[in-house]
């Protein structure tokens, strides 16, 4: 069976065999809608839902209620993937239409957190997978150092952001692999 | 005489014996209410504001207003107690509802320049002390040499700062203790 994959914020360069939702009508996406009202999707319909470098670009305030959203749409068994930049990077801060400067490794300890949360307990995450990734040069050797340092910085995430994730100029790209607890 | 104290987004852990206020119903606040819409009490009604990681979760275009507002609010013997994430720290970044990720030794030297503050030479507040801390661990070892840390970075708050503040993590927090300045001539 086909599995069915969700694109959010797909822009020029959707996740293949996915349906793409944007807000630009200049996107390759299938519905154009702004997904800080939502995701325009009936509960349980996706076996994956990926969105890279978008969450950056909406309103803060409506942060929460898009991973909700995210949540909802995705299957029990299904799995999500949110790719977006660290907040040790230079690019969190570069892009002008960046609404938040980055993510950290910790981000999804806020809906498993009692006395924060208004509906903890109904939704929250696993977390599968943190991988913290430095960008790419032209030159081969920084590269290869990149991939070393890469490797003791995903050994564990926390340790690096809260000691030494600053010593090599930060990190470009934080990814989540994700299932939406059910 | 007993301490009028005030709590700014208490939750539910409120200061003990202050008055709390918080915009959710789920938290022990005795008054509910938005503080992006202004502090619900008379001018200069309180010895202590205490506010701890609320003011992170603001409107960003609101908080130079509530700063305002507990400025207001205190006594001009009073003193003001704000703790936030400091920018340097991973938690600011983490929790999804923050709409400002942190905050700088430097945010009450907004109130001293006469550029861009248009309240200037009507609101200000004196520095009473600045401190930067690290979070603490399980081990004994980690936490002796952040409290060693802390020890440094708080003898000049700014120069760790500007100079050696990523190379150890970052601090979690930063916390005020201020004095609203009223009535001063300078202040007329």
């Amino acid at each position: 069976m086909k599995s069915i994959i969700l694109d959010l914020g797909c822009g020029k360069s959707k996740y293949p065999g996915a349906i793409g939702i944007d807000n630009n009508k200049k996107s390759d996406a299938d519905i154009i809608f702004d997904i800080e009202r939502g995701i325009p999707f009936p509960t349980n319909q996706f076996d994956l839902v990926y969105t890279s470098h978008t969450l950056e670009h909406i309103d803060p305030k409506k942060l929460v209620f898009i991973l909700e959203e995210m949540w909802r749409v995705t299957k029990p068994q299904g799995k999500i993937i949110f790719i977006g930049p660290h907040y040790t990077g230079s690019g969190a801060a570069t892009n002008p239409t960046h609404l938040r400067q980055g993510f950290s490794s910790q981000l999804f300890c806020y809906f498993i957190s009692e006395n924060e949360y208004e509906k903890f307990g109904k939704i929250s995450f696993k977390v599968d997978k943190v991988i913290l990734k430095k960008g790419k040069t032209r030159i081969f050797f920084v590269n290869l150092f990149y991939k070393a340092i890469e490797y003791l910085a995903n050994l564990s995430p926390q340790a690096c952001e809260s000691l030494w994730g600053y010593w090599f100029g930060g990190f470009y790209e934080i990814e989540f692999q994700l299932q939406p607890i059910k | 005489m007993q301490k009028n104290t005030l709590d700014l987004g208490c939750g539910t852990f409120k200061y003990p014996k202050s008055i709390g206020i918080d915009s959710s119903k789920n938290s022990d606040a005795d008054v509910i209410f938005d503080i992006q819409r202004g502090i619900p009490f008379p001018t200069n009604q309180f010895d202590f504001v205490y506010t701890s990681h609320t003011l992170e979760h603001i409107d960003p275009k609101r908080l130079v207003y509530v700063l305002k507002e507990m400025h207001r609010v205190t006594k001009p013997t009073g003193k003001i107690n704000i703790i936030v994430p400091h920018f340097s720290s991973q938690g600011g970044p983490s929790n999804p509802t923050h709409l400002r990720q942190g905050f700088s030794s430097l945010l009450f030297y907004y109130f001293q320049t006469t550029s861009g503050n248009p309240d200037f030479g009507k609101i200000d507040f004196e520095i009473l002390k600045i401190n930067l801390k690290k979070g603490r661990t399980r081990y004994f070892i980690w936490n002796w040499f952040f409290s060693f840390l802390e020890f440094f970075a708080n003898k000049k708050p700014l120069f760790c700062e500007v100079f050696w503040i990523y190379w150890f993590g970052g601090f979690d927090e930063i916390e005020f203790l201020v004095r609203p300045i009223k009535n001063s001539p300078k202040h007329k």
